[in-house]
């Protein structure tokens, strides 16, 4: 019972990132292009923790948090590019 | 084996949450909507899945990671969803007529309109002009 509670809940995780995908590709703005890598980075983070454990090592979990950390890095990047963009185009004009 | 059942049942609660959530981030039409669907994920989704992972391997080499990775993402998740609403309000300057509420379309004036001091700073304008 406990394989095939985790490997359904990863098989859910799987369609939602895919979802997710989607609405990162469809996204009319930037803003919803960038929310969509932020739901992928947290789908991703619950993803490897479910494998951790069903894999039963424990280092998977270090991995884990890096991912989360790294994610939230690529969050603050972009958008951090985006806006000086921004105010770079306004200056111009 | 209750702990199991228990973890079953926090896992059906965190696959309902993400079903909620994605068809959320489909059907509302703003973004700054949208973060509310996508929000739902950062919080309760992982905190169900990571709690039913808690109880489902109870053991001192998985649980304080698991409660480390929680704690990360409960305190980066609201700091990256400012972070996309402050991208969106800042450079698209449409964003004003999407966040009126009746009020503010039907009344005609009002007493902060004046207290703007540099209103051509940001891409906001939250005056009610007719363009």
């Amino acid at each position: 019972m406990k394989s095939f509670l985790l490997i359904g809940i990863t098989v859910i995780l799987t369609v939602a990132m895919l979802f997710a995908l989607l609405r990162t590709i469809k996204g009319p703005t930037r803003s919803d292009r960038l929310l969509g890598i932020n739901m992928i980075g947290s789908l991703g983070t619950a993803f490897f923790a479910v494998l951790a454990v069903y894999l039963e090592e424990h280092w998977l979990l270090d991995v884990c948090i890096i991912y989360c950390l790294i994610s939230f890095l690529a969050v603050v990047v972009l958008s951090r590019i985006h806006l000086e963009q921004a105010g770079e185009s306004e200056a111009q004009r | 084996m209750i702990r199991l059942w228990i973890a079953a049942a926090l896992f059906a609660a965190g696959a309902l949450t993400i079903v909620l959530s994605i068809s959320g981030i489909f059907r509302f039409r703003y973004v700054l909507n949208r973060m509310h669907a996508a929000a739902l994920i950062d919080s309760l989704a992982l905190g169900c899945i990571l709690a039913g992972l808690v109880l489902m391997t109870w053991n001192l080499r998985f649980v304080p990671k698991l409660l480390v990775i929680l704690a990360v993402q409960w305190i980066s998740s609201p700091i990256a969803s400012h972070l996309v609403g402050q991208m969106e309000v800042r450079t698209d300057a449409d964003s004003c007529h999407h966040m009126k509420t009746e009020d503010q379309t039907s009344a005609d004036s009002g007493p902060s309109r004046d207290t703007h001091a540099e209103p051509a700073r940001t891409a906001v304008d939250f005056s009610d002009k007719e363009v």
